[in-house]
């Protein structure tokens, strides 16, 4: 407490990701969300973006990510109600627009999922450098998994893209994270 | 009254292994232990991989392996009543990707053990026919190339 008290005094707060120095403005992008409404980053300044590219068939890497933000989301208490988490689909072709609304909100009420045509998703892809590559998958009943990059952008209240979160990070330390995005604005 | 004391204490027994991810006692087979046994609760619905609604899900299975014999073994298939399809997954890391890959068996080394958990070696359930919810138990079988074939129980939690 004491360091913390101190750290804050000083006006520096270090995160635990990976941050992005200089922080720049995050890719502003356009898709649709599973309510079938257009859904822009921009429209969503005042709220801490919690952003993450995946998959609803991947069985491990996706859901302990989501499941992972759930947590952040639940021990964040009454902050969470300025952020906003949400998912965008890698896979277009199985991640129907119901599929996602029962996939997302199945982590969190609050959570959105987002989909969109393949061209409208590789712009996102490529101004985020997401990698998501389709790999088919011969000896499996999955038929083909998409190959991506494990992280969650942070995107603070003006925009701005703060930091790349990822599993192993401990869960307070992201709670920690956010918490100060949430209380201290864009600053 | 013995008797309902006895009751007390198995109920009490009961709770508190539900509560606690390690407490849970293992199953043996051979010089095998597994134990730890659970999987996310699903999110979206079920009703078979060609379900009207598309909404089918997948889920994942983790568990631990001991193994305290100077043989060691292979974990080289498992299947559940729960989904369409069980497959042996590992999670691979190239660089910022992350590559989900099918494998054929899961060692066990002799005198070790193999954990499967999130980001790693996981049974993946393709095709759940039915909702995971937490606190409910469904049935894995497992079959190891030394130790032969065992039935697990599974715990659905969110962690």
């Amino acid at each position: 407490m004491l360091l913390l008290g101190l750290l804050s005094a000083c006006g520096t707060y270090t995160f635990h990701g990976t941050v992005l120095d200089p922080p720049s403005t995050a890719p502003d992008f356009t898709l649709t969300d599973h309510n079938g409404q257009p859904w822009s980053l921009s429209q969503q300044r005042g709220k801490v973006v919690l952003l993450f590219f995946g998959f609803t068939s991947c069985p491990d890497i996706c859901p302990t990510a989501m499941s992972t933000m759930s947590g952040v989301h639940r021990k964040l208490g009454k902050d969470a109600e300025h952020i906003q988490v949400v998912f965008v689909t890698l896979d277009p072709e199985r991640d129907t627009q119901e599929r996602l609304a029962g996939y997302t909100t199945g982590f969190n009420p609050t959570f959105m999922g987002l989909y969109g045509t393949q061209a409208e998703l590789d712009t996102v892809i490529k101004a985020y450098g997401v990698t998501a590559i389709r790999r088919e998958l011969p000896n499996s009943g999955l038929q083909y998994t998409i190959d991506h990059s494990p992280f969650i952008y942070v995107i603070d209240q003006q925009g701005i893209m703060r930091e790349l979160l990822q599993d192993g990070i401990p869960i307070d330390d992201m709670v920690s994270d956010i918490r100060y995005l949430v209380r201290n604005g864009g600053a | 009254m013995s008797r309902l004391l006895l009751v007390v204490v198995l109920m009490s027994a009961l709770v508190l292994s539900a509560c606690g991810a390690t407490a849970t006692a293992g199953t043996k087979i051979g010089s095998l232990e597994v134990s730890g046994v659970w999987a996310r609760p699903s999110t979206g619905g079920s009703g078979g991989m060609h379900g009207d609604s598309g909404a089918t899900m997948n889920g994942a299975a983790y568990l631990q392996v001991r193994n305290t014999g100077s043989t060691a073994d292979r974990l080289i298939k498992a299947t559940s009543d729960i989904a369409e399809m069980v497959e042996l997954h590992t999670v691979v890391r190239e660089g910022d990707v992350m590559k989900m890959e099918p494998v054929e068996a899961i060692d066990v080394p002799a005198n070790g053990e193999a954990i499967l958990k999130p980001g790693g070696f996981h049974i993946m359930l393709l095709g759940l026919k039915q909702e995971l919810k937490v606190g409910e138990k469904f049935t894995i079988t497992l079959q190891f190339e030394q130790a032969g074939t065992v039935e697990v129980e599974a715990e659905v939690r969110s962690e």
